[in-house]
């Protein structure tokens, strides 16, 4: 089948739709962020808006931030690179993790109550130690970054593949709708708005996921055809290993490699939703529920949780109909198939469609994640270490600061774009499940956790970060392997966790009242 | 928390369904692995709902 359909290229159309779809749900956005930026009356009302947030919002804001660029736009990447084997990074399993993540997440409310404003002042309640608070500020900082790009990456390639403008000017483009869209949105704004990109997103995704398998000519068609293709490198070079299995002998830096690297992908999404900061975030300005309202949240996390399956589908759908053509355009390749699958199913409306999801996916989870981190910096370790500081004086540093948390990765996105756009970002997401699972979340309901438990969990963490093939492992075997890697990160954060904690003295029990007794 | 039986079995649940992902990649593949595996998860997901609600729930969350 490959050649008989061409591959879409953007047209004057296509580029109208496209600037419409996205610069009207950026608007509409925006226009929410603006109102409640207006309504807060302070940093903390600016952060957490009332603590009025229902099911609904909650669910569909989760399903936002969980669900980044990742899910919609790379997941077709790696299903189009390395067919069914590329589905332990799509995370067919995600949905695992994500309940886990609403069941854990939910008593994030009641260090809301008690003044916690952001997931590190959390963590300060919770051992009593400042050192903690700055060292997961830190850390959530650095790891985020590196998560940024991913969202940059997909929505300055939605741009050009939709648009035709280059590189550069994409991503110009979308660094500056990021900034504005963030300085006046602050939390509460977007919590509202990442709510209505989770249901657009969510929507669109499972419309284009249904319809590009019927657009390849069924569930056979692209089963047969994925059957018959070998792994093309990026760049267009042709192998003869076969992607027809779950697992494909691409290399040991694959997650799909072997079941060990299958294993070690099933562990990260387990943990990443929960570990994710900008996940547990969302539950600081949720409101009390009922068990009614409760399961109506868990209701939209599943259906949301659909969506990176049908993201990965359009990938398939692509590589059975264009073989491996994708392979050859850099810097883009095969994350380029759901953007022209979109545009050849829909037209120039399904394209604006699609890019309009793209946006909403990556632009909530960037918007979340920029905040975090401006936060760190200005709650957690500015406001950390000069407690008299205003509180006028954090808000205005905390939107100063968007603008560097802005530039930085959109500079490594423009100098070194990743290839395959879900294999990069999967390094972050296990070091911040296999840190912040144990620290916070896990912490929120074992009493006996410890400050140095926490300390030297995030210390390890953050040192085994470093050993990711794809920097100081590639040299130290066997962590030349993403799965001894990965392996090694999460289970050795379990178990530093516990036992420097057993070893160690916890909290007095006067310090956590409120935080585990019942009232 | 205490390991009750109910605890027990919706754990066990939990793991069977975790352990049949990759299982049902190995042997049946295709996309019958592919959507099987959101289906675990919800299962996964609906058990442990059931936990939270029915047996964990606490009025001051």
């Amino acid at each position: 089948m490959a050649g008989e359909i061409p591959i879409p290229t953007p047209t004057a159309e296509s580029t109208i739709a496209v600037t419409v779809a996205i610069a009207g749900m950026l608007a509409i956005s925006a226009g929410i962020g603006l109102y409640y930026f207006k309504k807060a009356k302070n940093f903390d009302e600016w952060m957490v808006g009332h603590r009025d947030m229902g099911p609904v919002i909650t669910g569909f804001a989760l399903t936002a931030t969980f669900l980044s660029g990742w899910a919609i736009f790379g997941n077709a990447g790696l299903c189009y690179t390395y067919g069914w084997s590329g589905s332990w990074l799509i995370g067919t399993m995600n949905l695992m993790g994500l309940s886990l993540c609403v069941v854990l997440g939910y008593r994030m409310r009641r260090y809301a109550a008690l003044g916690a404003r952001t997931v590190p002042e959390a963590a300060k309640l919770r051992f009593d130690s400042r050192l903690v608070q700055g060292l997961a500020g830190i850390t959530m900082a650095i790891l985020l970054l590196v998560y940024c790009i991913g969202q940059f990456k997909a929505m300055a390639s939605v741009w050009k593949l939709t648009t035709g403008t280059d590189w550069l000017t994409s991503l110009v483009i979308t660094a500056i709708l990021c900034a504005t869209y963030i300085a006046i949105g602050g939390y509460a704004g977007t919590n509202v708005s990442v709510a209505i990109q989770g249901a657009i997103l969510t929507l669109v995704g499972i419309a284009f996921g249904i319809a590009s398998i019927f657009w390849a000519g069924g569930p056979s068609q692209i089963s047969s055809a994925i059957a018959n293709a070998t792994f093309v490198k990026t760049g267009g070079s042709v192998t003869s290993i076969p992607i027809d299995g779950y697992t494909a002998p691409i290399g040991v830096t694959f997650a799909g490699y072997d079941y060990l690297g299958v294993v070690a992908a099933m562990f990260m999404f387990v943990f990443m939703a929960s570990g994710f900061p900008h996940n547990l975030a969302r539950f600081i300005g949720v409101k009390k529920v009922s068990k009614k309202d409760y399961k109506l949240l868990m209701g939209i996390v599943i259906v949301g949780c659909l969506t990176p399956l049908m993201i990965g589908a359009m990938g398939l759908a692509a590589r059975s109909v264009w073989g491996a053509q994708l392979m050859s355009s850099g810097p883009i390749f095969g994350d380029a198939a759901a953007a022209l699958v979109s545009m050849a199913v829909g037209g120039s409306v399904g394209g604006a469609i699609f890019a309009m999801a793209v946006f909403s996916a990556a632009i909530s989870t960037l918007a979340g994640m920029v905040m975090i981190m401006a936060t760190n910096m200005t709650r957690d370790i500015i406001g950390n270490a000069r407690p008299q500081i205003s509180s006028r004086l954090l808000l205005s540093l905390s939107r100063l600061l968007v603008i560097p948390f802005v530039i930085i990765p959109l500079w490594w996105t423009y100098t070194a774009p990743p290839p395959v756009l879900s294999e990069f970002m999967s390094g972050s997401a296990v070091a911040q499940g296999g840190i912040f699972f144990f620290v916070i979340a896990v912490s929120m309901y074992w009493k006996r956790a410890t400050k140095w438990g926490a300390v030297a969990t995030i210390l390890y963490g953050m040192g085994m970060a470093l050993m990711h093939p794809a920097v100081y492992g590639a040299r130290l075997p066997p962590f030349n392997s993403w799965s001894v890697w990965a392996l090694t990160l999460m289970f050795g954060c379990a178990a530093i966790y516990f036992i420097v904690s057993l070893l160690t003295k916890p909290a007095p029990d006067e310090k956590l009242k409120g935080l585990f007794d019942k009232p | 928390m205490r390991l009750t039986p109910a605890l027990s079995i919706t754990l066990a649940v939990m793991a069977i369904c975790f352990i049949s992902v990759p299982l049902l990649a190995a042997t049946v593949g295709g996309w019958y692995a592919y959507w099987g595996a959101m289906i675990l998860s919800a299962v996964w997901a609906v058990v442990l709902l059931w936990l939270k609600t029915s047996r964990y729930w606490e009025e001051e969350d």
